[in-house]
């Protein structure tokens, strides 16, 4: 008995590795105690307000959510200034990124996206029979010339991560006008914005302001990152209300949990756990520049919530740091092999980190 | 400048989407369209959830171990046999990502689950649909050859429910994949369950949202052969399910007697409630999930009946469609929410 047929295009599919949730990591070894700066989380949690919601909204959990989000839908659109019918809300923003490219993209089309991106965008692409088109970084930085330098006839979708994951970097406001000129009329661009609240460049676009310049861009923004809800799984893109109606078809009508949606709308009223997150990542930022100066380590100066470290031996570094208890990311997968990722936790996170860097250092010169 | 309309591919363009139960906002109608349980879930449930809360910041195990491990053990299986969803009806969306191609049949009997039709067209499939009454596999289905077909058991919105033997016989004949909705499975006698070691071209799909009580979280489980989930994972996802999810389907299948006792609950009422109806003269037929069919064409049909429940503040479900204009579906609530919509029918 043949059991059944799976096409191609998904039997070649590697799956996205993600990073696995400490439990497993501690379990594995055999160790506890140990921190995680891997998974670009969020190290002060979320908001109490959401917490509270959530927890508020327990007794009603035997009933479906309202699929269409609406009072989340309100709140979050008057906040960004758009109307309702322009969000679409995902379960995470990975739903968002993987809706819109399958919304446009199929056999026989391209997606285009720069090769040090996010690595979300080529799967997608191939699970949705379309072909990935990569377009070569300039040093650190998606370099949008080069992607515009490569849109064809059959480009339907074009990513671009601001800022990038793994790299930390962004492109300004000027270099995103330009390339936005180039892009046909008819292609989705789906900006990807999942870090974009600890952003403090003033040149840096906010994807939302140029809506109406493009009626194809998706801008895909999360709960995940800032507002500490990465375990929740929402997120939500915004665009014109025509692509917002393509992507709500291809949705599950339930996609986002009850639980999910009441603690995303508290979260939107607590300013000051933003602002708390921001002084963080802001903190560890100086301190991981003054570090990697100190240990004589190149970094990649970032414009989000981690940092690319180069290590000489991404993996060796990773392994060894696990060895002391830090959790951190290794880049081969992004091509970085050279490198590691390491996301900013609390103060105390940070100096653990470091230490346990600065032994790992010292051991490989010594 | 283009019109949105314009960039999204015909498929979609042409795509109904799936008209999802009302949800009304406010608590004062007795909410009896969606298939819910009207009893709450274990506390041990609530326990995890308020529990698994304070790691929210960090991401969910992206392939729910803890809870693969916990169905395999309840329902005897491997871990690797499951796949866990944010909700089943990601898990339907899944399987037909993961084996159909533009063009290729997906194949079911009407009527059923209406989201069917939705996802199939999602992935530009042809649709086969056949008519048939929902307690066997009529034979067009077998000769439709389609890549996937769904088999709803009990089935909605008619309550019935295909005798096993069947199933199998169909499997047993299928070159596709034969996917077993089992959503309302824990109100029904048997499970395809039962039988999954003998088709590997089977998939079995059960729903935490109707007899866990717990719709609102979005949980589902999805039971295979472990090569084939294994490839259905690559289309998954890379974090599908929450940590609130996870946690609370562990705590679920542990206090596996609370959801028992809410199923025997919902049964005896389902049992008292058809009888009520019947007596009060509608068709009603014999019910394997936690609704009713009602037939209410001699008293003017579904949707004179809906209205006269709305009014007295009762929403039950109607389905403007061919073949299903002349009854509407009630979800089985409290007896005494259900004595509310019969003092109504009876009256
Ligand atoms: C660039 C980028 N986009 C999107 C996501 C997905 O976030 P989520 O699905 O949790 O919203 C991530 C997560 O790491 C990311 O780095
Ligand atoms: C037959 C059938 N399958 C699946 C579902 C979806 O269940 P879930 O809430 O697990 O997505 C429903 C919900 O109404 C249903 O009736």
């Amino acid at each position: 008995m043949a059991g059944p047929r799976i096409p191609e295009r998904i039997r070649s599919l590697q799956p996205y590795k993600p990073g696995r949730p400490i439990e497993e990591v501690e379990r594995e070894l055999g160790i506890h105690g140990s921190i995680k700066v891997a998974s670009n989380e969020n190290p002060l949690g979320p908001s109490p307000r959401a917490l509270e919601a959530l927890l508020r909204a327990l007794p009603g959990i035997h009933r479906y959510p309202d699929g269409g989000a609406v009072v989340l839908a309100e709140k979050l659109a008057a906040r960004l200034g758009v109307e309702p019918a322009r969000i679409v809300f995902g379960n995470g923003s990975n739903e968002i990124l993987e809706l819109s490219c399958r919304l446009f993209a199929g056999p026989g089309d391209e997606v285009l996206f720069s090769s040090d991106a996010f690595l979300v965008y080529p799967l997608v692409s191939i699970a949705a029979g379309a072909t990935p088109v990569k377009a070569p970084p300039r040093g650190f930085e998606h370099d949008l010339e080069a992607i515009a330098a490569r849109l064809t006839p059959r480009t339907r979708v074009v990513f671009l991560a601001n800022p990038n994951n793994p790299t930390g970097t962004i492109f300004r406001r000027r270099e995103w006008e330009r390339f936005l000129a180039l892009v046909p009329e008819d292609v989705c661009v789906v900006l990807d914005e999942a870090y974009c609240e600890y952003v403090e460049d003033p040149e840096y676009p906010c994807g939302i302001d140029f809506l109406d310049r493009h009626p194809g861009l998706v801008v895909a923004r999360t709960f995940s990152k800032i507002y500490g809800l990465a375990g929740l799984r929402i997120g939500y893109g915004v665009g014109s209300a025509a692509v917002m109606d393509g992507l709500a078809r291809l949705r599950q009508p339930f996609n986002v949990s009850l639980l999910a949606q009441v603690a995303a709308a508290a979260a939107l009223d607590d300013d000051a756990h933003m602002e708390a997150s921001r002084q963080r990542v802001r903190a560890s930022r100086r301190r991981w520049s003054e570090a990697c100066a100190e240990l004589g380590l190149d970094f990649v100066p970032s414009h989000a919530n981690f940092v690319l470290v180069e290590v000489g031996s991404g993996k060796t570094v990773t392994e060894a740091l696990l060895q002391l208890g830090v959790i951190v990311r290794p880049m081969d997968a992004y091509g970085f092999t050279e490198h590691v990722r390491i996301t900013f936790g609390t103060e105390a996170e940070d100096e653990r980190a470091i230490a346990a860097l600065k032994v790992v250092v010292s051991e490989m010169h010594g | 400048m283009a019109r949105g309309s314009a960039l999204v591919s015909a498929r979609v363009a042409a795509m109904h989407g799936y008209t999802p139960g009302e949800q009304p906002v406010g608590g004062r109608l007795i909410k009896l369209n969606t298939n819910e349980n009207p009893y709450p879930c274990s506390p041990l449930v609530v326990q995890a959830i308020a529990d698994e809360a304070h790691r929210l910041q960090l991401y969910p195990s992206p392939n729910a171990d803890a809870l693969r491990v916990k169905a395999g053990a309840v329902y005897g299986v491997a871990p690797e046999q499951v796949l866990v969803g944010n909700g089943s009806d990601e898990l339907l969306a899944m399987i037909l990502r993961g084996c159909v191609l533009d063009g290729e049949a997906v194949a079911y009997s009407v009527p059923t689950y209406s989201l069917y039709r939705t996802l199939a067209d999602s992935v530009g499939a042809r649709v086969i649909e056949v008519a048939a009454d929902g307690t066997a596999i009529p034979s067009a289905l077998a000769a439709a050859r389609a890549r996937v077909t769904f088999v709803c058991t009990p089935n909605s919105p008619t309550g019935r429910a295909v005798p096993l033997d069947a199933v199998a016989a169909f499997a047993r004949d299928a070159e596709g994949v034969v996917v077993v909705d089992e959503a309302y499975g824990d109100f029904a006698a048997s499970s395809a369950l039962s039988i999954l070691a003998d088709h590997p071209n089977m998939v079995v799909t059960r729903s935490f949202s109707k007899s866990f009580s717990l719709a609102g979280l979005r949980l589902g489980l999805a039971f295979g052969h472990a090569d084939f989930i294994g490839e259905l994972l690559k289309v998954k996802d890379s974090y599908n399910v929450s940590r609130l999810a996870i946690a609370a389907g562990v705590a679920a299948l542990d206090d596996y007697a609370w959801m028992q006792s809410n199923v025997a609950r919902v049964r005896a009422t389902r049992v008292r409630v058809t009888a009520r109806l019947r007596a009060a003269g509608f068709g009603v037929e014999d019910s394997h999930a936690n609704f009713v069919w009602v037939d209410c064409a001699r008293v003017g049909g579904g949707r004179t009946v809906y209205d006269r429940l709305r009014a007295a503040g009762v929403l039950v479900r109607y389905f403007d469609t061919d073949g299903l204009r002349d009854g509407m579906r009630a979800s089985i609530g409290t007896d005494e929410q259900m004595d509310v919509m019969l003092g109504v029918l009876e009256g």
